[in-house]
């Protein structure tokens, strides 16, 4: 199953490579093609038909529910660290020239702010909590046939590429009447089209197919789709941009355009009569699939904390501190096992975001009490550890902006604008790891998103069962070989993403949509080589057909007997 | 991965964070440096958008620094870079470094970026030839307490500590610099200088030319407390923080062919033991 980025620059792919094909001269699809151009939203949505149905029903869409727990947790962190940004300006400004004019008051300001903050951090600290004791290991449901489970306990999400899909290309083609339609239907094929090139690939540096190995494959789409965002943007430009063509124009709470719903819900219904689970909401699709993307741009991390302005850093370092670093932070938590960066391994660990977050922030609101209480014990202060200071003369100011305690409690604050950022950083990579979030740009010099942006040099042994249910899927599978053997993409060792959208001569969007698109569209159901039962999971290899298990064998006994389908099973 | 024999922090690990100065591409971090990368002359060192090559500072002229580093760490890290200037010197002390400047620096896992440029006017007074020091640290892979500024055993640390001169066939060349006890308590040092034969990838940018040679016995080290001056080694013991100025002179040999390079090295080590701990360069010009 691949990606929003590949499935767009799949459709854009497979719009030129036809718009360049003597198909194009051909009525139907002369007219679908300027459809397309005419309508990108739809083609976007007919693309996306995998995505919707995925969100159109419960337990796969777990994970818009925990993004949009933790983005409202994360926007409360970015929020406190910019308030704490400002308050440290102002400190740190007034330390710098405690004689100029105002100096004293500004500090004496932001001082006062500073209990508001570490109540903040606190409250703060109890929402983590709260959500990493709810944030589940394995977020992802798993995939019916991988259960043993008859097509009608599927998810739909699973139906959809597991069976039938190119009779639904075929069919939303055969409806479509409208512009709007004609686009929505070219999409529907390009969506399939992308989806059985794109998923040998990923199959390929996945080591087995998206059924047992569910969260590498998230894993692996989401690398593979951040490449493509950085390094083809043409295709599919951002996610915002994706959502707004989606958006169809609506503002406020957008419906699903009802002609597109209609055509859907008809090619569904007719292309799968029976044998599968009822309809989904396709409303309920819809919007989760806009609120999705939208959750997926909700991560982003503030500016990295600045120094102290360079007299106060200067005046830090020269008190033998090392800037950022809080030796009374240090001290405080040195017994503590589970501080960040020693004993939070991420990969290979199964620590939940929220937990690696909470673990972090839990300690992070023991600088601003020892800083408050430091300074009123400097200064012979009488208010106690949450108290804010408040000085009453510009010497006092002098004195605190040259005194070791002063210095220290600056760079406390420092040390902890970096160490809450840094928590934010950890909690977003935990997320990216557990497949929440597509890496970001820097990420995919990572070795564990690397992994799959080439072709591994052994792809002869596919495809490898599941790992235990403990397995992070950052690594290749370790797991023996399920028999029978197949081979798993024609892809060459250390082909790049691109080589399934526009790099392969012969096995590529590129190459093979004019083909696909003849077969699935004019020639369903026949002996040609796109016209059968292709399955969009790519299970059994590129263009391998959808499959059943053969009567009386298992998922689970190997070798694993199977029958291919009809064009017209279930 | 292998962390440095001493001064690496011991907070990084390669799950959490771990920072380091490259001195080579594909440098993690293990110190010391192999020989072919002398730790006295880092390219991630950066003024006026390239690496630092030793050129005379004016006085009264701002330039622009930067610091290239990379975190092979699983976790992005928020760190600061911090820049020091220093005469120059063998090995840095609290006492002979001084502050530049710090520039924030985002480093996501295993991805190296540079920081934005740390504004430095040149204050009176500076020699024309200092050493600079670049330090990352992040609360994460925090530097040892107390800092030890040794760019030879800590991957946080880089120095450019590189004096340029030009100078004739025949000529006896001068310079003079300080060595310094940055520990803490006194101890016995040896200091010595040798020339560098071999080509250094590392030294491309401040040595275009071919390298000649210069024998050791043309070589002399003296210190005010020495009346006669050593050949090419010298034993001293300094005190907690004690510094100490050291005279290195030179004969530039009488067939040195114009154009080409000398370079030596004075290294500073502890006594018994064999990997330095402090140095700096010195290039030669024969013009």
């Amino acid at each position: 199953m691949i990606d929003y980025f590949a499935h767009v620059s799949a459709l854009h792919v497979s719009h030129g490579a036809i718009a360049n094909s003597p198909l194009a001269s051909q009525k139907p699809v002369s007219e679908a093609l300027s459809a397309v151009s005419a309508q990108p939203g739809s083609a976007i949505l007919g693309a996306l038909v995998d995505h919707l149905l995925q969100y159109a029903q419960a337990p796969t869409s777990v994970e818009i529910g925990l993004l949009k727990k933790t983005a409202t947790v994360f926007a409360e962190a970015r929020t406190m660290l910019n308030k704490l940004a400002a308050v440290r300006l102002s400190l740190e400004t007034s330390m710098a020239a405690p004689t100029a004019p105002g100096a004293l008051a500004a500090y004496n300001a932001a001082a006062s702010e500073l209990p508001a903050i570490a109540t903040d951090f606190q409250n703060l600290t109890a929402k983590f909590q709260t959500l990493q004791a709810g944030f589940p290991n394995n977020w992802l449901a798993p995939v019916g046939q991988q259960l043993n489970q008859p097509v009608a306990e599927w998810a739909w999400r699973d139906v959809f590429l597991g069976r039938r899909t190119t009779a639904f290309v075929a069919k939303t083609q055969e409806l479509a009447t409208t512009t709007r339609g004609k686009a929505f239907a070219f999409g529907a094929f390009a969506g399939a089209a992308g989806n059985l090139i794109g998923s040998a690939y990923l199959n390929s540096v996945v080591g087995g197919p998206r059924r047992s190995h569910t969260l590498r494959h998230r894993l692996s789409a989401y690398s593979v789709g951040a490449w493509l965002r950085d390094h083809e943007p043409q295709y599919a430009g951002t996610l915002a941009d994706i959502r707004s063509a989606l958006l169809f124009g609506q503002s406020g709470t957008p419906a699903l355009p009802s002609d597109l719903k209609a055509l859907l819900q008809a090619a569904l219904q007719q292309s799968y009569p029976s044998g599968t689970p009822a309809l989904p909401n396709l409303e309920t699709g819809y919007t989760h699939l806009l609120e999705h993307l939208g959750l997926l741009g909700d991560f982003s991390l503030p500016a990295a904390p600045a120094p102290p302005n360079n007299t106060v850093a200067g005046n830090i370092v020269t008190q033998g501190l090392t800037l950022g670093s809080n030796s009374l932070l240090l001290q405080n938590v040195a017994s503590n096992t589970t501080s960040f960066g020693q004993n939070t391994p991420l990969i290979g660990s199964h620590e939940s975001a929220a937990g690696v977050c909470e673990q972090i922030l839990v300690w992070l609101a023991i600088p601003i009490f020892s800083w408050i209480y430091s300074i009123d014990v400097a200064l012979g202060g009488g208010q106690g550890a949450t108290g804010s200071p408040d000085l009453s003369s510009t010497g006092d100011l002098v004195t605190l902006s040259q005194s070791p305690t002063g210095l220290s409690g600056i760079n406390s604050l420092y040390s902890l604008a970096l160490n809450a950022w840094q928590a934010l950083a950890a909690a977003r990579t935990v997320l990216v790891l557990r497949g929440l979030l597509y890496p970001d740009n820097d990420d995919l010099n990572n070795p564990t998103f690397t992994q799959f942006l080439s072709i591994p040099s052994d792809t002869k042994n596919y495809p490898l069962l599941a790992m235990p249910s403990s397995d992070d899927g950052t690594s290749y599978p370790t797991s023996g070989l399920e028999t029978p053997p197949t081979s798993s993409s024609p892809f060459a060792f250390g082909a790049k993403p691109q080589i399934f959208l526009n790099g392969s001569a012969n096995a590529s969007v590129l190459a093979l949509s004019s083909t696909m698109w003849e077969d699935m569209n004019l020639y369903p159901g026949s002996d040609r080589p796109w016209s059968g039962n292709h399955d969009l999971d790519a299970d059994r290899g590129a263009g391998a057909l959808c499959w059943a298990l053969a009567p009386g064998a298992s998922i689970t006994s190997l070798p694993v007997n199977i029958t291919n389908l009809a064009y017209s099973a279930i | 991965m292998s962390n440095g024999t001493k001064g690496d922090g011991g907070k990084g690990n390669p799950n959490g964070v771990y920072l380091v100065i490259p001195y080579y591409p594909d440098d993690m971090g293990s110190r010391p440096l192999p020989s072919a990368y002398p730790f006295w002359s880092c390219q991630s060192i950066h003024l006026g958008g390239s690496p630092y090559a030793g050129q005379k500072l004016v006085p009264g002229q701002t330039v622009e620094l930067a610091v290239e580093a990379i975190n092979y760490g699983a976790q992005t890290a928020s760190a600061v870079c911090i820049v020091f200037w220093a005469n120059p010197t063998t090995s840095f002390t609290n006492a002979s470094v001084n502050f530049i400047g710090t520039a924030p620096l985002t480093l996501a896992a295993h991805a190296v970026n540079i920081t934005g440029p740390i504004s430095w006017t040149i204050p009176e007074g500076t020699p024309e030839h200092i050493c600079l020091l670049a330090e990352v640290t992040a609360p994460a892979d925090p530097i040892q307490q107390p800092a030890t500024y040794d760019a030879a055993t800590d991957r946080h640390y880089a120095q450019q500590n590189v004096q340029v001169l030009t100078a004739t066939p025949g000529q006896q060349i001068r310079i003079g610099f300080f060595m310094a006890n940055p520990g803490v308590v006194k101890t016995k040092y040896w200091l010595e200088v040798t020339h560098l034969a071999a080509s250094h990838q590392s030294l491309r940018h401040i040595l275009p030319r071919s390298a000649v040679l210069i024998k050791t016995q043309q070589i002399h080290l003296k210190t005010p407390s020495h009346a006669r001056s050593q050949v090419h080694k010298l034993d001293v013991e300094l005190d907690r923080g004690e510094s100490l100025e050291v005279e290195l002179s030179a004969l530039v040999p009488a067939d040195a062919k114009p154009g080409s390079t000398i370079v030596l090295q004075a290294l500073q080590y502890q006594h018994l033991r064999h990997q330095p701990v402090g140095g700096l360069g010195v290039v030669v010009h024969v013009i």
